[in-house]
């Protein structure tokens, strides 16, 4: 017992020592600034909601009074022309809303592409080139026709990735090494992009219709 | 002299029925075919050579961390110090990705071969102050695939705009229209605007054999004109 209480109070005084020694000098206290300087790393939140208003769908490029918009049994969930004729131009309404939030003061980029070339998927058969363009549209209405000029959506040279079938779904990404023009900029950290669709069909020849597909990729990038 | 007046009336009504047959004849002319080309102008102000595209960072969204920390000085022991942190390189880019599937059905046009061109859409790119033709001449074609008489109509459908809103007059832009392998004319002409020139086409040609013109297009770009990509619709419509 002895020898248990000697060797306790041995251990407390070895304990008390140690704190002494590790313990800095408190008596002498420095202040100084620290320059802390970091980069914060950009948050973006977007959504991409196709067929956005009531009233969307396709209409054959006329001038004068337009024809009332009608789309095929994809959409809502997909950009559905519906029945289109080869040669002809046609204008989709109210195709797509982009949404972006970001903690990014500068902006952000806004890039759009197609991620294969226009397919028919009833034989396969590609038609590389430009036939989809995309313009500027409104949250509610706007006065878009089939000869309002549009930009072309460009066939990507970055890298695809994910399903690139003709099913409404995850489909396809894009990873780049190179950014492409970007379509549209914001120097606020949130703003809402609306665009009509335009495509142009390409001629086809007698019994090669079908169902033509494409898909459209949109990457928003912080400044 | 009532034989002969029957005869002067007769020769009136049908000098009369000539003269009338003409508008009619041509007003029962019917549109067969009309194809819009997308005409897109890269105005950029500054010269490209020396732009460098941005790049992608090797891992997206994962920034690195550049830092380092030294031992204080033994007379420095009791002072406060720090290193100063910093993140190296421009790699706080983040990428949000979404798509959409864009489809359509699309049913061969029994007229569809009538008018056509080699290409749905002319890109160029011009400076303020510029006047660029596109090269190589002849690369835009539009024909006619037409052996009955016919006549062909051009135009754009408005003035060059772009995604700001700022537009182009549609007259900056101008074509040299010639038959395939035949000399260029000795100068472009400029388009007319269907929206602000009346709502009319101006008439490009007719014939009654099949034909494939050339069309070399010009823009003239205004030196106050902002950088931007501007475009319309070149139409060109087939009656017959």
């Amino acid at each position: 017992m002895k020898r248990y209480l000697l060797g306790l109070i041995g251990a407390i005084f070895a304990a008390t020592a140690l704190i002494v020694v590790l313990s800095p000098a408190d008596a002498v206290t420095a202040t100084g600034n620290a320059r802390v300087e970091w980069h914060q790393m950009p948050i973006i939140n977007f959504t991409l909601t196709p067929n956005y208003y009531t009233g969307y769908g396709a209409v054959l490029a006329t001038f004068g009074t337009q024809p009332a918009p009608t789309h095929g049994p994809g959409a809502p969930a997909t950009v559905d022309f519906g029945t289109t004729v080869g040669g002809d131009t046609y204008l989709y309404k109210y195709a797509a809303h982009i949404h972006v939030t970001t903690n990014d003061p500068s902006g952000f980029l806004v890039y759009g592409e197609a991620a294969i070339a226009l397919t028919n998927n009833s034989n396969a058969q590609t038609y590389p080139g430009q036939y989809l363009y995309y313009l500027n549209s409104g949250a509610t209405s706007d006065s878009n026709t089939g000869f309002t000029p549009g930009l072309p959506f460009s066939q990507t040279i970055g890298s695809v990735s994910g399903s690139t079938a003709d099913i409404a779904g995850a489909g396809p990404t894009i990873a780049y090494t190179i950014y492409p023009n970007p379509i549209a900029q914001s120097v606020t950290p949130n703003n809402d992009f609306y665009y009509d669709y335009q495509f142009k069909v390409p001629n086809v020849a007698a019994g090669a219709g079908g169902n033509f597909y494409v898909w459209i990729v949109y990457t928003v990038v912080g400044e | 002299m009532k034989r002969l007046q029957m005869f002067l009336v007769a020769a009136g009504f049908m000098m009369l029925a000539l003269v009338l047959a003409q508008p009619v004849k041509a007003t029962i002319q019917s549109q067969q075919m009309q194809i819009a080309l997308n005409i897109s102008v890269d105005v950029v102000g500054t010269p490209i050579v020396g732009y460098v595209p941005r790049e992608a960072p090797s891992q997206a969204g994962v920034p690195s961390i550049a830092s380092a920390l030294r031992r204080a000085e033994p007379s420095m022991q009791r002072a406060f110090s720090a290193e100063g942190l910093h993140f190296a390189g421009d790699s706080t880019m983040v990428a949000q990705v979404h798509n959409v599937l864009v489809q359509a059905e699309v049913t061969p046009n029994p007229k569809g071969t009538i008018l056509v061109s080699n290409v749905p859409n002319v890109s160029m790119m011009a400076a303020p102050g510029q006047t660029v033709t596109v090269q190589p001449l002849c690369s835009l074609t539009v024909s006619v695939n037409m052996a009955t008489a016919w006549s062909l109509e051009e135009g754009v459908a408005t003035d060059l705009t772009s995604a700001s809103g700022a537009t182009l007059p549609g007259t900056a832009l101008a074509n040299n229209t010639y038959k395939l392998a035949a000399t260029p004319q000795p100068k472009p002409t400029p388009y007319i605007v269907y929206a602000t020139d009346g709502s009319v086409w101006s008439g490009l040609a007719s014939g009654t054999a099949i034909t494939t013109y050339c069309v070399d297009l010009t823009v003239t770009v205004p030196a106050s004109t902002v950088d931007g990509i501007y475009s319309t619709d070149a139409v060109y419509t087939l009656f017959n």
